[in-house]
């Protein structure tokens, strides 16, 4: 199929505005993409689909384009260029009842819109994934990507009632709805987060959101290693009440006191608040070792600059991303050696590597800014992380950069062969002919570097 | 011998897997297993497996499929839409005997449990430990883990806490060919399988072992019982307790017939019974939390109407003002014969508006009616008492039924919150699903029961799955 017929064709099946010009916005950093093409509505993106489908065009869904990695990193392969579509211009508040505590949205609305409108009624959606300026909630549910607030209030999975989906081949598909209660017929919501538009492009969500609290404010308490601030946080876990609970190096553009951080989110009534400042006081106060300087108010800063929106959106503008999920009480020993392998890999390479957890489900986290990787050395990388992700049993993703791809690692053992099967069942009946899933087929096929991870 | 009795051949291969009492054919032990706790329906199974263990169940799988049989699962059989239901003669697996708790990981609030585990006893176990299990529904006293994943069950403290798939991180779960698979959340980067497994009521397989999160016990906890003489005024405070920026751990309605019949019961609880509704509300967590949510929401209350909000002065009245609500559905069979009670959600600001909807059907119906749910969430259970030997009472309690689920989903609900769809409403799947969306389900089911001898015949409509070759069919083509 020549590039200029299916431009053509593109435009036929959406309408002028859709079609995007190459490098437009963040789409084509990431990819080698034969066309960027935003449509303007629902049944656009199905008739996209659809001819794709028909014609075996690889389809990468997108929202902003921030997340955008190529699947088809580093293998020889030979196949059409992909093409992007973006929800973009599936953008706006499609219903909002405020004393439900549920809104729809159309997939393309960005984040920062939705919180901007839920502000207006003293309400907010708990999602915080590190994300750029722009990130869409339909591309954040879409991957299950969550943040520092997953703590308390869950990931994408918990507060998605219900989807509007576009299939491989161009169905729309509607499930669940607008109550918190359903459990009618099979669970697609649950199907579809997190899936990664492999089965489908996500075109509306309808989710739970909350009231503003009170009172919401944020601490830090310093320690003096990654080991010392986990085990604080776990600490902390145990005894008191947090709306989020995360692990940093002090490194540069926080506090600064002390080589690592907990920030600890209190948020509610100011009461409930004020009780829970003092237990968390009460609880510092012996476990803050002598020799590292405590600030004046019962051993932690007041906000000391921490700043959450800045935090995720340096997070998420580095170009390589390692994940690791480890049991919660392993986090200190998983933090400390993570950051040990990941800095002795850094000697031979130009950029900075920072690292966060997430205290109360034992997520890891790094990652890279300055000259991205070359192919060889995300490779070498990736390998040491799963190797250390199979050693301590648990997994791993590793977000290698846009052209870079991903490499993953989970646990296996037995019971995996019948759970691929479902999975590539599933994947068949919603993407009959495997657009959405090229880059995934062949890398499960020829990826030297996907590695299973025993379990007990 | 029933029409669907078992080949001996069959039944001793059985037998030599579970062991001569792990296989129930005989025809008056079958009868127990006939209903699950929609009574109106009945079938027997042409017998009654009792495995103890995963492979148990493998084998046992295995031995049906390659001879066509169909299976259920069975847990409590405290279901409430026919779930458990043994059409066509298939063969009942009893979750009974896999009982046990594997493993309790308490640093990291996790448990591994067997299906049968039954779900007080499950928090009984991680109390010493400071923690427990949320979900909550009302028959947890006997229904079992295993049962919950299938129904994705609720309760009245899935409000704050969510339902079952918020808190089962893994499953173990046998296919009907008999391999076994092993499903997660796909935290890496695969599909949530665990999700989708969950509320597929039985017809995906049989999960053998579960990976339950918990929760640490609550510091603080109180309940109160917020008493009105108007029905609007009662549901109308529902949504003002939530605008108020309040997130109670439960909030339900009862109304007058509910709460006569709950107080002329064994499970009296000393409520006035000449208030029109009464609002049980109950905050958990911290001290100061609870303490400062409990005196707003009494605000809330008394300012939109209630005649007294009453405390509960300790934990012996707390318990028992919450045995009087969840077993106010066993107090119903003292005024009828038969109960049926549906199981439809609204949005809460359609609350008001659906139940008085909801009450002039029942009278014109002329029927009998009490109403005791989680309004909270919206999850009504209009309850309709009758005499099924009556046909005329009957048949106005379906048309009531269909009138009444008709009503949720126009103000935009569905028509089951937690019961599941079974075989009781497996013919509405209509009301809210496109023909394409069916199909989807369908798609969704063969991925997991390529064979379709997942109790059969449960929770879509059978025209839906068009190339599935029947149960009995299939049964023939092996027999030959």
């Amino acid at each position: 199929m020549s590039g200029t017929h299916l431009l053509r064709d593109l435009v036929r099946l959406t309408d002028a505005d859709a079609l995007l010009p190459d490098g437009a916005g963040s789409f084509t950093h990431a990819v080698d993409a034969a066309a960027v093409v935003a449509p303007g509505s629902v049944n656009d993106v199905a008739a996209v689909l659809a001819f794709c489908s028909e014609r075996g065009v690889p389809v990468l869904p997108a929202g902003a384009g921030g997340w955008l990695h190529d699947p088809m990193a580093g293998l020889v392969h030979e196949h059409a260029a992909p093409i992007v579509v973006s929800t973009r211009r599936l953008s706006g508040i499609l219903e909002h009842e405020p004393e439900d505590l549920v809104i729809g949205v159309a997939a393309g609305t960005s984040l920062d819109d939705v919180a901007r409108h839920l502000r207006g009624h003293a309400q907010m959606l708990p999602l915080d994934p590190p994300a750029q300026a722009g990130a869409t909630i339909g591309a954040t549910i879409a991957l299950g990507a969550a943040g520092p607030l997953q703590y308390a209030h869950g990931l994408p999975r918990d507060m998605t009632l219900g989807l509007e989906v576009v299939t491989g081949d161009g169905r729309v598909l509607r499930f669940g709805g607008r109550v918190v209660k359903n459990v009618a017929g099979y669970d697609g919501v649950r199907l579809f987060t997190g899936s990664g538009g492999s089965l489908g492009i996500i075109t509306a969500a309808y989710v739970r959101v909350r009231g503003v609290p009170a009172t919401d404010c944020t601490l830090t308490v310093a320690a003096g290693s990654a080991h010392e601030a986990a085990s604080v946080a776990r600490a902390i876990a145990g005894a008191v009440a947090v709306d989020a609970l995360e692990v940093v190096d002090g490194g540069t553009e926080n506090d600064g006191t002390g080589e690592w951080l907990v920030v600890i989110r209190l948020a509610g009534s100011a009461a409930a608040v004020a009780a829970e400042r003092d237990r968390l006081g009460a609880l510092i106060a012996p476990l803050v070792p002598a020799d590292v300087p405590a600030a004046d108010n019962q051993g932690f800063n007041e906000g000391g600059g921490w700043n959450w929106r800045e935090s995720s959106r340096a997070e998420a503008a580095a170009s390589t991303h390692v994940r690791l999920q480890v049991q919660p009480d392993q986090l200190p020993s998983a933090l400390q050696d993570m950051t040990r392998i990941i800095q002795s890999e850094n000697g031979t390479h130009d950029g900075d590597w920072r690292f966060a957890a997430h205290a109360g489900s034992g997520v890891v986290r790094a990652w890279r800014t300055g000259v991205p990787l070359d192919l060889a050395a995300a490779n070498q990388l990736a390998g040491h992380v799963t190797g250390f992700a199979v050693s301590c049993g648990g997994t791993a993703v590793c977000t290698l950069g846009g052209r870079l791809g991903r490499r993953t690692v989970h646990a296996s053992g037995t019971g995996r062969d019948a759970t691929m099967a479902i999975a590539v069942r599933l994947a068949d009946a919603f993407d009959p002919a495997a657009v959405l899933r090229a880059g995934a087929r062949l890398r499960a096929d020829a990826d030297p570097d996907m590695v299973e991870a025993a379990s007990d | 011998m029933t029409d669907h009795a078992l080949e001996r051949s069959l039944l001793a291969d059985l037998r030599r897997v579970l062991g001569a009492d792990g296989v129930v054919d005989e025809p008056g032990s079958l009868i127990v297993y006939e209903s699950d706790g929609l009574t109106a329906y009945r079938a027997r199974p042409s017998a009654v497996l009792l495995p103890r263990t995963t492979a148990d169940v493998a084998t046992s799988l295995k031995l049906l499929s390659d001879a066509g049989i169909p299976f259920v699962a069975r847990g409590a059989g405290t279901g409430l839409s026919g779930g458990a239901l043994a059409l066509d003669g298939a063969v009942v697996v009893s979750v009974a005997r896999m009982d046990r708790i594997l493993s309790l990981d308490a640093p990291n609030r996790v448990a591994r449990v067997q299906p049968g585990v039954v779900n007080v006893e499950l928090t009984a176990a991680a109390a010493p430990h400071g923690l427990y299990y949320a979900p909550d529904p009302s028959s947890q006293t006997v229904c079992t883990i295993g049962g919950n994943v299938a129904e994705n069950a609720g309760g009245p403290h899935c409000l704050k806490y969510g339902t079952t798939t918020n808190h089962i991180v893994g499953l173990t779960v046998v296919l009907s060919d008999g391999t076994v698979a092993t499903l997660d959340r796909g935290a890496s980067g695969g599909l949530d399988l665990v999700g989708v497994f969950i509320g597929s009521e039985g017809t995906f397989g049989i999960a053998t072992e579960i990976d339950v999160a918990l929760l640490p016990v609550p510091e603080g906890v109180e309940t109160m019982l917020a008493l009105f003489d108007d029905i609007d005024d009662a549901s109308r405070a529902v949504s003002a307790v939530i605008a108020a920026g309040l997130l109670p751990a439960a909030l339900e309605m009862v109304d007058r017939e509910a709460i006569r019949a709950v107080e002329a019961s064994a499970y009296a609880a000393g409520l006035p019974t000449d208030v029109a509704a009464a609002l049980v509300i109950e905050f958990d967590g911290p001290y100061a939390a609870v303490r400062h949510d409990v005196e707003a929401a009494i605000r809330v209350c008394l300012d939109g109407g209630a005649r007294d909000v009453l405390r509960a002065a300790d934990e012996a009245e707390r318990q028992r003002l919450w045995h009087a609500r969840k077993k106010a559905f066993g107090a119903m069979g003292r005024i009828a014969p038969d109960v049926l009670v549906q199981d439809a959600v609204v949005p809460r600001s359609k609350l008001p508006a659906t139940l008085r909807t909801v009450y002039e059907i029942a009278n014109r119906h002329g029927l009998v009616m009490c109403n005791m749910f989680h309004a909270g969430d919206g999850n009504l259970h209009p309850t309709l008492v009758f005499d099924r030997r009556d046909a005329d009472q009957l048949r106005r309690v379906e048309q009531a039924s269909k009138e009444m689920m008709a009503v949720c989903v126009a103000a935009g609900g569905t028509i089951t919150g937690e019961h599941g769809v079974g075989v009781d409403k497996r013919d509405y799947m209509d009301m809210i699903f496109t023909e394409s969306e069916m199909s989807a389900m369908c798609d969704i089911r063969r991925a997991f029961d390529p064979l379709g001898l997942a109790n059969p015949a449960k929770v879509l409509p059978v025209h839906v799955c068009r190339e599935w070759v029947g149960p009995a069919t299939r049964r023939g083509e092996a027999a030959r």
